[in-house]
C-alpha cells in the first residue's frame, strides 16, 4: 500500500498540469453556472417584490371622455379593480423633460430613499439616476422651467423602474428625462399640460375584457397598453426572466460539456496507466484498494473545483447581479439572492461525474487479467495499413498514423478544441451579429429619413401645409392574443416613394395584401399564406388577415399595407392618417406634431438600448477566450502526456527538438484546424439559442448567417485558437525539454 | 583508450537521504570491444550508461569518447553525439508504435548521411519476414532485434544496451545476444551491455563489476565463450 500511496503521490507530481487545468475549469464553470442562475432569482424575485410592493398596474389607458372620481370608484366595486387617475404634466426646459406626479396612494407608487416624501409645495422627490446625471442632491434647491422645487429625497416610481419617456420609446435617457413626485397642491398649481390617463389593476385577471368594454362604452377608449407591452414594467421583468432564461439554456450546456471534456481527459488518463495497474495486480495488491486509489485522482479536480469554484461564485453573482440591476434601471434596493439547486448540482456534479468515470474506466481495466495490461502499451493504436509505400518519408507516416492510428486521442482533441471553439466564438458572433443590426438593421429596410407624428387624425383630401414630397401613413396599434408584443399596422400611401418594397421571396410588395416583417414573422409563428388574428386596442375588436408575404426587417414587428386597408381595420369612415413619412425634413408647423422619429438618429440610439446585452456579449468574450485558453491546455497536455514515452525515444536516439516538434506534436494542427470548423456551425445555433429571448423581449430577431463581419470575428477567433494552441505547445515544450530523457524511459519500465 | 571514465559521481537527494548512484567510479574501454557491466540492481549501472550515453550528466570527475570530453559538450553538441555516434538499445524496446519494423529503423536511418541498406541489415538481422510487421504483432525478441536494428543502421561507434535480455526468455535472449556478437563482429562497434545477469559475462571481452556506484573489479575475459554456447 505503500507503494500505492507514493506512487499517487507522484502521479499528482507528473499530471500536475491536468490536475490544475481541470480544477481550474471546474471552478471557472461552477462559479459562472452559479452566479447565472444566482443572478436569475435575485433579478426576478427583486423585481416581483417591487411590482407587488409598489401596486405596479396591470394595464395603463387614456379615455375621450374624462372618468368623474365617484365613477372610479363605482368602477373598482363593480370589476374588483383599483384604479387611480395617474396623469401627469411635462415641464420642458431645452431638450430636457420633467414629469410631475402627484403621490399615488392605489396603484404605482413610489418609494422614497434618502430622506423624505414631499409635504409642503414646490417641494418633491426626484428619480435618482436623472438627479445624479444632473448634478442635484437631496436639499438642493432645483430650478427647471420657471419653477423651484426643494428635492426632500429620491424616489423610484413602480411603473418606471425603466426610465422611458414615452412607452413607445426603445431608449432611456437619463440625462434629459427625470420624475418629480409632488404633492396635489403643488400639482395643481404647475401650469403644463396635463396628460390624463389611467392605471388599472385587477384583481380578478377574468374581469379585464368586460372592464375594457365598459370603459370603451362609457368614456371612449384612446389608448390601451397591458403592462406586458409597456416597456417601462416589462423590460426589467423580461430581463430577469431573460437571465435566468440564458441561465437555465446556456449555461447548463456550457457547464456539460466542459464537464464532459475533464471526464473525457480523465478516462484517457486511467486508460493510458494500465500497464501500472497490472503491475499492481501482480504485486497483489486488491481491486478494490487500487481503484479506491484511482478515485483520488478524480475527487481531487473535483471537490477542489467545485469548492474553489462555490466560492468564487459569490463575486461572480454580485458583479453580474450588479451589472444587470444597477445598469439599466432606477435604483432598487436589493440583496443577493443564491441559487440553491445550481449550487448543489454545481458542487455535486462534477466530483460525480469523475468519480464516476475513474470507477467506470478502471473496473472495466480491471476485468482484465494482469499480464494482458502489462503487454499493452495503454495506448489506443490501431495498426493501420495506410502508406505503407517505401518512398514516403517515415516522418509523413508518423503523422498520419498519429492522427488516425488513435482515433479516440483524435476525437477528444477534436471535440476539445471545437468546444473551446464555441466558448470563444460565441462572443465574437453575438457582437458582430449586433454591430451588423446597428449598421444595417434600421436603414435597409425603412426607406423614409423623417417620421413625424401628428396630434390629429387628417383626412386624406387635407395634407398639411408644407408637406410636400411626404407621404401619409397611418400607424395603429393592435393587440395579438398572447403575445406582449402588439403589432404596428402600417397604413400607406400606394403611390409613395418611401414603400417600394420586396418580400424575402423577391417579390414586389402589392399593398392590397398584408405584409409582415421577418421578426414579427418569427414572434408570432406565422408564415405567407398564414392568417393572422389580432384585436383592436380599443373596443377588443377581432380581425383576421392572410399574410401576403414577409418583409426582410428584423427589427419591427410591423405589418405593412394600404392606407385604405389600415383605415378600415381602424373603424373609420373614409381613409385617415396620422403621421407623415419624408426622405428629408419638411416645414409642416409644429404645433400639429407629436413627436418627430429620426430614423439615423434612432439607429445611433439603438446601440445604447443593446448597451447591456454588448456588456453580457463582452463578458462571455472574455469568459470564454479563458476557458478556450484552459482546454487547449487541457487538450495539448494530454496529447504531449501519451505522446512522452515516444518523444523521450526520438530524444535518446538524437533527433533534435525541431524533428521532434515536427514528427510529433505539430501534425495536431489539422486536429485544430478540423475542430475550429465543427465549431463555427455549432456556435451559430448556440447563439441564436442564446439570442431567442431577444426576439420577445424586444422585439428584435438575430439572424445568425456568416458575411463579411461575421467572417472577421471568426478569424480573430481562429488566431486567438491558434495563439492559445501554440502557447500551450510551447509550455509543453518546455516541459518536455525539462523531461529527463532517463527519467522518461523509466516510466516505461515495466520491471520498475 | 576509446571510452575513459575518471573519478565520476552522481548523487540524488539531499542530505541524510543522499543517494550515491555513482561514488568516484573509474573505468576503461577499449575500441571494437564487447564490455559488459555487471552489479545487482540499484548499484549505479543506469546510471553510468546514461551518463555515457550523453543523456545525463556526472557530478563530478570527467568521461571521455573516442578523445572527446562529453562532460565539457553543450547540450546541442551531445545531441550531435548521440545522433552521430551512439547506438541506444534498451530494455522495453521503446520501438515507435505507430511505424512498421522496417520504418522504425528508416526513420533513424534518415537522420544520417550514410546509412547502411535498412532492407541488407534486416535480413541480416532475421527480420526479412517482419519488415512490414507493427511493433504490438512482433515477439519481444524480435522487437528488440528490430531496436538493434534501428541503432546499428546508422553505423554508430558505440552501442549502449539496457538490461537489452532483461524482458527476454532464454532462448530469445540467447539470439538477441549473438545478434550482438555478429554487430560487433561485421561492423567493429564497439559494445557496453549492463546487465544484473552474470552469465552474460562470459561472451564479454571485458568485465566490470560495479557495486554502490563503485567499480570493484574491472577484468579481461580470458575465457571468452560465443554467445551460442552460453547457458542462460
Ligand atoms: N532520478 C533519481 N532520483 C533518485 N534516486 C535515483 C534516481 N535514479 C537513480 N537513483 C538511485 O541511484 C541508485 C542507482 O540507480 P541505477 O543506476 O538505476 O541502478 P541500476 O541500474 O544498477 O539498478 C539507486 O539507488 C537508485 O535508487
Ligand atoms: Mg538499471
Amino acid at each position: 500500500m505503500k507503494t500505492l500511496n507514493k506512487r499517487i503521490k507522484r502521479n499528482i507530481k507528473n499530471n500536475l498540469s491536468f490536475y490544475l487545468i481541470s480544477t481550474i475549469l471546474t471552478m471557472l464553470i461552477t462559479a459562472f453556472i452559479i452566479a447565472a442562475a444566482s443572478t436569475g432569482n435575485t433579478l426576478t424575485d427583486l423585481i416581483q417584490d417591487y411590482m407587488k410592493r409598489l401596486k405596479v398596474e396591470n394595464a395603463e389607458f387614456s379615455t375621450y371622455i374624462t372618468i368623474p372620481d365617484d365613477e372610479i370608484t363605482r368602477l373598482e366595486k363593480e370589476y374588483d379593480v383599483l384604479l387611480e387617475e395617474n396623469s401627469y404634466k411635462d415641464i420642458k426646459e431645452g431638450e430636457k423633460t420633467l414629469r410631475v406626479f402627484k403621490n399615488h396612494t392605489k396603484v404605482n407608487l413610489s418609494e422614497t430613499r434618502d430622506g423624505r416624501e414631499a409635504a409642503g409645495l414646490f417641494e418633491g422627490t426626484l428619480t435618482e439616476n436623472f438627479a445624479k446625471e444632473n448634478g442635484i442632491s437631496v436639499n438642493d434647491l432645483y430650478s427647471f422651467g420657471g419653477m423651484e422645487f426643494v428635492v426632500t429625497g429620491y424616489t423610484t416610481k413602480g411603473d418606471y423602474l425603466f426610465m422611458l419617456k414615452d412607452a413607445g420609446d426603445m431608449f432611456r435617457d437619463n440625462v434629459n428625462f427625470g420624475i418629480i413626485i409632488v404633492t396635489a397642491e403643488t400639482y395643481d398649481r404647475i401650469e403644463a399640460e396635463e396628460k390624463t390617463c389611467y392605471a388599472v389593476i385587477y384583481n380578478q385577471k377574468e374581469n379585464e375584457l368586460d372592464f375594457r368594454k365598459r370603459v370603451n362604452m362609457d368614456y371612449i377608449m384612446k389608448s390601451y397598453i397591458a403592462k406586458d407591452s409597456n416597456p417601462r414594467i416589462s423590460s426589467p421583468e423580461s430581463e430577469g426572466e431573460g437571465v435566468s432564461g440564458m441561465a437555465k439554456k446556456l449555461s447548463p450546456i456550457l457547464f456539460i460539456i466542459v464537464i464532459a471534456l475533464v471526464v473525457m481527459v480523465l478516462g484517457r488518463m486511467i486508460r493510458s496507466e494500465q500497464t501500472l495497474l497490472g503491475t499492481f495486480m501482480a504485486l497483489g495488491v486488491t481491486r478494490s484498494e487500487i481503484i479506491r486509489h484511482y478515485v483520488i485522482y478524480g475527487i481531487i479536480p473535483g471537490i477542489v473545483g467545485s469548492v474553489l469554484g462555490l466560492g468564487l461564485s459569490v463575486p461572480f453573482t454580485k458583479a453580474f447581479s450588479a451589472f444587470y440591476i444597477e445598469n439599466d434601471y432606477e435604483k432598487l434596493i436589493y440583496e443577493t439572492e443564491y441559487n440553491i439547486p445550481a449550487c448543489l448540482v454545481a458542487l455535486i456534479l462534477p466530483s460525480l461525474l469523475y468519480v464516476l468515470t475513474v470507477l467506470i474506466v478502471s473496473r472495466k481495466l480491471l476485468k482484465a487479467s494482469a499480464i494482458e495490461l502489462l503487454n499493452n502499451t495503454g495506448k489506443d493504436t490501431k495498426t493501420i495499413n495506410i502508406l505503407k509505400e517505401r518512398r514516403i518519408r517515415t516522418g509523413l507516416k508518423l503523422k498520419v498514423r498519429s492522427i488516425v492510428g488513435h482515433p479516440g486521442r483524435s476525437a477528444v482533441t477534436v471535440l476539445g478544441v471545437m468546444i473551446a471553439s464555441i466558448l470563444l466564438l460565441l462572443g465574437f458572433v453575438m457582437k458582430t451579429l449586433m454591430t451588423d443590426m446597428m449598421e444595417n438593421g434600421i436603414k435597409e429596410t425603412i426607406g423614409y429619413e423623417y417620421l413625424y407624428y401628428l396630434n390629429y387624425l387628417g383626412d386624406m383630401d387635407t395634407i398639411p401645409e408644407g408637406s410636400e414630397g411626404a407621404s401619409p401613413v397611418l400607424t395603429v396599434y393592435y393587440e395579438i392574443p398572447s403575445s406582449t408584443n402588439q403589432v404596428n399596422i402600417w397604413g400607406v400611401d400606394k403611390s409613395s416613394e418611401y414603400f417600394k418594397m420586396k418580400t424575402m421571396d423577391g417579390e414586389d410588395v402589392d399593398l392590397n395584401g398584408y405584409y409582415i416583417t421577418n421578426v414579427a414573422s418569427n414572434v408570432w409563428k406565422v408564415k405567407k399564406g398564414d392568417t393572422l388574428t389580432f384585436y383592436s386596442i380599443a373596443d377588443l375588436s377581432e380581425h383576421s388577415v392572410e399574410i401576403s408575404g414577409i418583409i426582410d426587417d428584423n427589427m419591427h414587428t410591423y405589418m405593412y399595407t394600404s392606407i385604405e386597408n389600415a383605415s378600415r381595420l381602424a373603424g373609420f369612415d373614409g381613409v385617415h392618417y396620422n403621421a407623415m413619412v419624408s426622405g428629408t425634413s419638411i416645414p409642416i408647423s409644429a404645433d400639429i406634431v407629436a413627436s418627430t422619429v429620426v430614423m439615423s438618429e434612432h439607429s445611433a440610439l439603438f446601440e445604447e438600448l443593446m448597451g447591456p446585452i454588448d456588456a453580457v456579449v463582452y463578458i462571455i468574450i472574455v469568459f470564454g477566450a479563458l476557458l478556450c485558453i484552459f482546454i487547449m491546455y487541457l487538450v495539448i497536455n494530454m496529447i504531449v502526456g501519451e505522446s512522452k514515452t515516444g518523444i523521450s525515444v526520438m530524444k535518446v536516439l538524437g533527433f533534435s527538438k525541431k524533428e521532434i516538434g515536427s514528427r510529433v506534436l505539430d501534425v495536431n494542427m489539422i486536429l485544430v484546424i478540423i475542430g475550429f470548423l465543427v465549431g463555427i456551425p455549432l456556435t451559430f445555433k448556440v447563439a441564436e439559442v442564446g439570442f431567442a429571448d431577444t426576439i420577445e423581449e424586444f422585439g428584435i430577431y438575430f439572424k445568425a448567417e456568416l458575411n463579411l463581419r461575421t467572417a472577421v470575428g471568426l478569424l480573430i477567433g481562429f488566431v486567438i485558437i491558434f495563439i492559445a494552441y501554440e502557447i500551450s505547445l510551447l509550455l509543453q515544450k518546455r516541459k518536455i525539454a525539462k523531461i529527463n530523457m532517463v527519467e522518461a524511459l523509466k516510466e516505461n519500465r515495466r520491471n520498475e | 583508450m576509446f571510452i575513459e571514465g575518471k573519478n565520476l559521481v552522481k548523487k540524488y537527494g539531499k542530505g541524510d537521504a543522499t543517494v550515491w548512484a555513482l561514488n568516484h567510479a573509474d573505468f576503461e574501454i577499449g575500441k571494437g570491444k564487447i564490455a559488459v557491466i555487471l552489479g545487482p540492481s540499484g548499484s549505479g549501472k543506469s546510471t553510468l550508461l546514461n551518463i555515457l550515453g550523453g543523456l545525463d550528466t556526472a557530478d563530478e570527475g570527467s568521461i571521455t569518447v573516442d578523445g572527446e570530453k562529453l562532460s565539457d559538450m553543450s547540450q546541442k553538441a551531445l545531441e550531435k553525439y548521440r545522433r552521430n555516434d551512439l547506438g541506444f538499445v534498451f530494455q522495453s524496446y521503446n520501438l515507435t508504435p505507430d511505424l512498421t519494423a522496417l520504418e522504425n529503423v528508416e526513420m533513424t536511418a534518415e537522420l544520417t548521411a550514410d546509412p547502411l541498406n535498412t532492407d541488407e541489415l534486416m535480413k541480416k538481422l532475421g527480420l526479412g519476414e517482419h519488415l512490414h510487421h507493427f511493433p504490438k504483432e512482433l515477439s519481444g525478441g524480435q522487437q528488440q532485434r528490430v531496436a538493434i536494428a534501428r541503432a546499428m543502421v546508422k553505423k554508430p561507434k558505440l552501442l549502449l544496451c539496457d538490461e537489452l535480455t532483461g524482458a527476454l526468455d532464454s532462448k530469445s535472449s540467447k539470439e538477441v545476444l549473438q545478434l550482438i556478437e555478429q554487430v560487433n563482429r561485421d561492423y567493429g562497434t564497439t559494445i557496453v551491455i549492463i546487465t544484473h545477469n552474470e552469465l552474460i559475462a562470459g561472451m564479454a571481452d571485458r568485465v566490470l563489476r560495479i557495486k554502490d556506484g563503485k567499480v570493484v573489479s574491472d577484468t579481461v575475459n580470458n575465457a571468452k565463450i560465443k554467445a551460442e554456447e552460453m547457458e542462460l
